[in-house]
């Protein structure tokens, strides 16, 4: 669905024909449920927070006028709404213990690349994982979703620039668990 | 040092599984978001949100604020230490007070709180009968 046929479904909803919303919600139904999960970690919690979002989403389009990108728009919804629903925030804006920044990092990129598919699949989720879930978010959005730096802040309700720290941060913490964690294939390689 | 480029990183992660929700997910976004309008046609609360929302603030300010002048009505007095006890001598005080300032206070808060439940309790009841 390009951006076109969005719009033409915007337009529909403003005029009271909803049904081409379910479109919308299976474009962006496995983001939405991606960061909620990350926030609430819970999958239960997480799909009643996509859900919810989804349908203030619905209900708000009308005044939804286009500055942003939909999607965008609907990720700041399922974040919010997310952050409203837990009262873990220890867990989404605080540091993790044993993260320390000044870490020595052998070449993490060589160690990556040779590993195999599976286990460099496995051991970057694992990495993810282990960020904050605002940080995820971040590399999510960023790597995955290729959002812009502009957009996330948008999400996520921080400045470019923040978020461009954040994310300088998080790759570094994923290297220094990906460090950690694949001592044994470093040896190999180093 | 060599770090983790950008582009490898773009790559990798395009790789990764997304989680994702149940299968029947779009279905129960699709009934819920019909599901207002249903709801709607049989009862809307009176006042929008953020009027009833300002309107429960003053109300609980003014309360406040009748507390701290030291109004008869809201005057806790000395009890066994009981909180509970205290809080419903000081509600019996509150209703039982005469005068047109806590008359309108009385219906006020009556009329909010009826509005707001039979909102909460029909939009329930519209909830569950769509779901069968």
């Amino acid at each position: 669905m390009d951006s076109k046929e969005e719009e033409h479904i915007l337009e529909n909803i403003r005029n009271g024909n909803g049904a081409g919303f379910a479109l919308l919600v299976n474009k962006y139904k496995s983001m939405a449920f991606s960061i909620a999960y990350r926030i609430t970690e819970n999958r239960e919690d997480a799909e009643e927070v996509a859900q919810d979002a989804f349908v203030k989403s619905f209900k708000a389009i009308p005044s939804f006028k286009g500055g942003a990108k939909f999607s965008t728009w609907l990720y700041r919804i399922v974040y919010t709404t997310a952050i409203s629903k837990t009262r873990n925030f220890k867990r989404i804006f605080s540091d993790l213990p044993g993260m320390e920044d000044d870490a020595t990092h052998p070449s993490v990129e060589d160690i990556v690349t040779g590993i195999d598919d599976e286990d460099r699949k496995k051991y970057l989720q694992q990495a993810i994982e282990s960020l904050k879930a605002e940080e995820s978010i971040i590399v999510f959005l960023y790597y995955y979703d290729e959002k812009s730096l502009e957009e996330i802040g948008e999400i996520t309700g921080n400045t470019p620039g923040n978020v461009k720290i954040k994310l300088f941060r998080s790759r570094k913490k994923m290297q220094e668990y990906l460090i950690k964690n694949l001592k044994s294939e470093a040896r190999q390689i180093l | 040092m060599k770090e983790l480029s950008e582009e490898n990183l773009k790559k990798w992660m395009s790789d990764l599984e997304m989680h994702q929700p149940s299968p029947d997910f779009t279905t129960r976004v699709m009934q819920e978001v019909q599901m207002p309008a249903a709801s709607k046609t049989i009862y809307k609360p009176l006042l929008s949100r953020r009027i009833l929302f300002t309107i429960y603030g003053i109300y609980i300010f003014t309360i406040f604020l009748c507390i701290l002048l030291g109004d008869e009505a809201f005057s806790i007095q000395p009890s066994s230490g009981d909180a509970l006890l205290t809080f419903i001598y000081t509600g019996i005080r509150f209703l039982s007070m005469p005068g047109w300032f806590y008359t309108s206070l009385k219906v006020a808060a009556i009329a909010m709180l009826l509005d707001t439940f039979i909102y909460i309790f029909i939009r329930k009841r519209v909830r569950q009968a769509l779901d069968m």
